[in-house]
């Protein structure tokens, strides 16, 4: 098993099958998360390929590619070659370190590394000093190689330049692994609340066995003219309470998030809200029945417009019409524009009553409404145990690779093995990066130097 | 014409050049090309700066430079492509001159070609979790990583060229094979650490704004691939003997998902009907 996973076949494998999946994942339309509750619904409104006919795709998982079973065994089998192929690294910048070498770390240089052989018209013993020279000449240090106990070998030696930068390969490999550990926590103990569209007061119950409530006190845009974000920059004042208990207070803006003993509380974005209230002709104020007749009717209604919804219909349940609200979402800088229409029961057609940017007040058939435009946050409380580990192991990643590049290290294992009265010299040399020009060089000057001695 | 469009034309103009005397240096042979590296530099470096020119313009007309402008993109990489292709070629002399200059000038021609020709300056508007300054970062780090897979492709595809047709016909200036392979290694792995950074800060910022790993950006997908298979390039070396092959073909594919990854993934989806 454990050669499998140090294969290198296996782990180039490996990533091309993750870049195959990463690719996949933008021409199949993903399952978004808002609807995962029905999903069946998306998907017959998605092209053949995903719809629920296809019985391929739904055993594929493809319209989930990151929550499919195959993906998730890419990942494992991906952590289990990182975890072989660091350890394996880790133990040769260990060996070359210390300078300290057995026949048996050769294995550790795999199973394909470089290799010349070069014919020397000379003995053994009389090359030997000679090679020193040259490799010290070349900036190599060397260390013979520990012979073992009752076996005659030919001498043998490593030559190694900027070894210590071998250590950037396991930090590589490690930063990788911690990476997708961090995603494998995130996503087994992890959780994300669904989004919430307070008005200032409401709370939410975060559930989850944290026992907090999240309340919101305040939403104010920062940037943004006449009392619209507009775009700009926006922030929520929240409280976090353990039963009826304030227990600390917090500001939430876009990409700074409230955090909790492991909670944070998320400014994801904030959506158009419309406050009605009005009286009527004998100056009585008007009743208002949101979202149909089952709710309750009240004196002032407020509705949040959520990111797809476009239309409110309230009902006037003692006057016997309703009034449209239609949304035109914000755009290139322009307020977001809301009409107002009455559609009278006994008739078919709206009757459009005004058409506002900004709050105030509409007039018809003795009736006055007062219309406030405002804004609510679309507010998250989620967990993500594994962030820090993903974003950790990705900056090791980085930096093991940028000492790599910076300066490659060089590894040289040489053996002198007699031939008759001449020698050959066998030299393999573990690669770097795909370059393999250096080792063609150091061969070239060995071969010269050991020529002329000839 | 606006004077982003004629730094554009002149940009155009001079890497065309550049691939003529390139040209003209592989044909020369072995004994000729020596005259025509310094011309063929020149005017590579002349491209870049007609580049880096284009590129403030667009960004001061537009008074922001923002990844969604595909524009500004198309430039930005085209930029990257020449400054990475110079700073490896002449300031590490790491090699490469002759075939892979060519095929750098043909390859930014192209990309050129695009930002002037076939999109228009603009784009959408970023909304307020696409303007922070991680996002810009982000994707600096994606045009810089894009660009050394990009360098690395036409190393890889000058490989592949020489292997073909060395030894047929009259002898051509070919470059060294270690050369080649050495400025595709350096610019893969240049283009593995700016991809990397690029996700590490996108991840990053995604977290602290959405809570969740990623955005939804297909383009993000696309260049994970990309920074994927220059971890696979990086990696071939446990290869061996196999390993320049690989390294070359791969090179090729990570440059090709990049390119795609940062211009084409929005027109494939509309393609696919997606």
């Amino acid at each position: 098993m454990w050669r499998f996973f140090a294969a290198p076949a296996t782990l180039l494998i490996l990533l091309a099958l993750l870049a195959v999946a990463l690719v996949l994942s933008t021409l199949i339309p993903q399952i978004p998360s808002d609807v995962s509750a029905n999903p069946q619904y998306w998907l017959a409104l998605q092209p053949e390929l995903v719809s629920p006919t296809n019985d391929l795709a739904q055993a594929l998982g493809l319209y989930g590619i990151y929550n499919a079973f195959w993906f998730r065994l890419l990942l494992v089998l991906t952590g289990l070659a990182l975890f072989v192929w660091a350890v394996e690294s880790a133990e040769l910048a260990w060996w070359a370190s210390r300078g300290r070498w057995t026949p048996s770390t050769l294995a550790l240089w795999g199973s394909h590394p470089l290799r010349y052989r070069l014919p020397v018209s000379r003995a053994p013993a009389l090359i030997e000093g000679q090679l020193g020279e040259c490799l010290a000449g070349c900036g190599y240090q060397t260390a013979e190689v520990a012979r073992s106990h009752g076996i005659a070998t030919t001498p043998n030696w490593v030559a190694s330049r900027s070894s210590a930068l071998l250590w950037g390969r396991p930090l590589a490999f490690a930063g990788l692994l911690l990476a997708l550990l961090g995603l494998a926590v995130t996503a087994i103990w992890g959780w994300q609340s669904s989004q919430w569209q307070p008005a200032v007061g409401e709370r939410l119950a975060v559930g989850h066995g944290t026992g907090y409530t999240i309340r919101l006190d305040a939403f104010e845009p920062l940037t943004g003219g006449e009392g619209q974000p507009d775009g700009g920059q926006y922030q929520s004042q929240i409280t976090w309470l353990t039963g009826d208990q304030p227990v600390g207070q917090d500001l939430v803006g876009v990409g700074r998030p409230a955090t909790r003993t492991g909670l944070a509380a998320r400014q994801v974005g904030y959506v158009p809200d419309v406050t009605l209230r009005g009286v009527d002709q004998a100056g009585k104020p008007v009743l208002f029945q949101p979202g149909g007749v089952t709710s309750k009717a009240t004196e002032q209604v407020n509705l949040a417009f959520g990111s797809s919804e476009t239309q409110q219909v309230v009902v006037l349940p003692d006057q016997g019409f309703f009034l449209l609200l239609d949304l035109e979402p914000a755009s290139g800088g322009d307020d977001p524009l809301l009409r107002l229409a009455l559609l009278r029961s006994a008739e078919a057609e709206q009757q459009p009553l005004a058409v506002l940017r900004q709050s105030g007040a509409v007039s018809f058939d003795g009736f006055s409404l007062e219309v406030d435009l405002g804004y609510r946050p679309v507010l998250q409380v989620d967990y993500r145990p594994g962030t820090t580990l993903v974003v950790a192991g990705i900056v090791l990643a980085v930096v093991g690779l940028a000492l790599g590049w910076l300066a490659g290290s060089r590894l040289v294992w040489i053996a002198v093995a007699p031939d008759q009265d001449r020698a050959t010299v066998y030299l393999l040399a573990l690669g770097g990066a795909g370059e393999s020009g250096w080792f063609s060089r150091l061969v070239a000057q060995l071969q010269e130097e050991l020529t002329d001695v000839a | 014409m606006l004077p982003e469009a004629w730094a554009l034309a002149a940009a155009a103009l001079l890497l065309a050049a550049a691939a003529v005397v390139e040209a003209a240096a592989l044909a020369a042979g072995p004994k000729g090309v020596g005259r025509w590296r310094l011309p063929g530099l020149a005017l590579i470096a002349a491209a870049a700066v007609a580049l880096v020119v284009a590129l403030a313009l667009t960004v001061a007309a537009q008074q922001a430079w923002s990844p969604f402008d595909l524009q500004q993109t198309a430039i930005a990489l085209a930029a990257a492509t020449l400054v990475i292709y110079l700073a490896l070629a002449v300031g590490l002399r790491v090699g490469g001159e002759g075939l892979p200059a060519g095929l750098v000038s043909l390859v930014v021609l192209a990309l050129t070609l695009f930002g002037l020709l076939a999109v228009g300056s603009g784009g959408s508007a970023p909304d307020i979790l696409q303007r922070g300054l991680a996002v810009q970062v982000q994707w600096a780090c994606f045009v810089l990583g894009s660009g050394g897979t990009v360098v690395a492709g036409c190393a890889g595809l000058a490989l592949a060229v020489r292997a073909g047709l060395i030894g047929r016909g009259r002898e051509l200036a070919w470059p060294r094979r270690a050369d080649l392979h050495h400025l595709l290694s350096r610019a893969e792995v240049l283009a593995a650490v700016a991809l990397a950074a690029g996700l590490a800060v996108g991840t990053w910022w995604a977290w602290q704004a959405a809570g969740s790993p990623g955005t939804g950006d297909p383009r993000t997908a696309w260049l994970a691939a990309a920074w994927l298979v220059t971890l696979m390039v990086v990696w071939t070396y446990r290869l061996g003997e196999r390993s320049g092959r690989w390294a070359a073909g791969l090179s090729v594919v990570a440059a090709a998902l990049a390119v795609t990854g940062l211009l084409a993934v929005t027109d494939l989806r509309l393609v696919l009907g997606l």
